[in-house]
């Protein structure tokens, strides 16, 4: 049942707004979509002052998680043309002095675990030994299957983190989960 | 050789590769959601183009942004042109960033370490 009515809209409003959201969508994620929510991002970071160095990080990784979402969220709706796209949410807010860019969306329980496991891994490495693991995996000839090359994805937003990676499963039924991850992008940063 | 000349989009650089001049030039943003049909014709292109062996080969790239697929794709246009490097023929990748981006300046150099190809960084207003 839906809570949000007319008359607790401006509820609803302050709790996005002190909440230090600047751009939040939930829905189906289309590479078309991206563009655009890519372009108000960046115009609502600028208006706010905030540095190019980290629009552009803040950019790289909301490009890689909603691509995420389009290619590997469980709950896929179908288009016109045929194509399918990924369901999903991304929110981008600022608490203190980082950014956040927070995406989720439904994934098989049987792709937990693996995904638990390469997250894992990640968040053990150092930056450099994640910069190292970056190039041989871009360097590999071989044509990477699907999860791999979000694997890529992955460790890349861990290289531009400036804390580490964290995520959570919530169960939702007995095949799926939700799966959240966050990324934090320091507000101010050295160049 | 066909000269193969387009406009950025959204998610696309633009793309200027010129058989007369040699001269390949890629600007802008590469984001698309499969980059493999995107970067697949260019470097058929340029495998085509090694083929007839050109003088020069110049490689301009600037890009502001490219996401982790398209990097692996641009690796792949690298690879083919250190192939023609490899055979006696001149290569140059002019790697262009605008003025203060670090970030687009390492990751330049980051394929320089890798590729055997003659790398020129400059900085552009």
């Amino acid at each position: 049942m839906s809570i949000i009515t007319l008359k607790n809209f401006y509820q609803f409003h302050k709790t996005f707004e002190n909440s230090g959201i600047i751009v939040a969508y939930k829905g189906t994620m289309s590479q078309k979509g991206l563009i655009e929510i890519g372009s108000v991002l960046r115009t609502n970071l600028q208006a706010n002052d905030v540095i190019l160095r980290v629009i552009k990080k803040i950019f790289a990784v909301f490009v890689e998680e909603a691509q995420n979402i389009m290619k590997y969220s469980a709950d896929k709706k179908k288009n016109r043309d045929g194509t399918e796209t990924g369901e999903g949410m991304i929110t981008i807010f600022k608490k203190d002095d980082h950014f956040y860019i927070v995406s989720g969306n439904v994934i098989k329980n049987s792709d937990v675990e693996p995904l638990e496991n390469r997250l894992d891994s990640i968040a053990s490495q150092t930056k450099d030994e994640l910069r190292q693991l970056a190039k041989g995996k871009k360097f590999n000839t071989e044509k990477l299957t699907g999860t791999e090359s979000a694997g890529i994805g992955f460790i890349e937003m861990a290289i531009k983190a400036d804390k580490p990676l964290e995520w959570f499963f919530e169960p939702t039924d007995h095949q799926h989960s939700f799966f959240s991850l966050s990324i934090a992008i320091k507000y101010s940063q050295e160049s | 050789m066909e000269h193969i000349s387009r406009e950025a989009t959204g998610d696309e650089p633009a793309v200027d590769f010129n058989p007369e001049t040699g001269q390949l030039q890629l600007t802008g943003e590469s984001y698309p959601e499969y980059p493999g049909i995107f970067y697949t014709p260019l470097i058929k292109w340029a495998e085509q183009f090694i083929t007839t062996k050109p003088e020069k080969i110049e490689l301009f790239i600037h890009l502001r942004y490219f996401n982790t697929s398209s990097s692996k794709c641009l690796i792949d246009l690298l690879e083919i042109l250190e192939e023609y490097a490899e055979t006696g023929g001149h290569v140059t990748v002019f790697w262009h960033y605008d003025q203060g981006d670090v970030d687009a300046l390492e990751a330049g150099k980051d394929l320089d370490e890798d590729i055997q190809l003659h790398f020129v960084f400059e900085e552009v207003k």
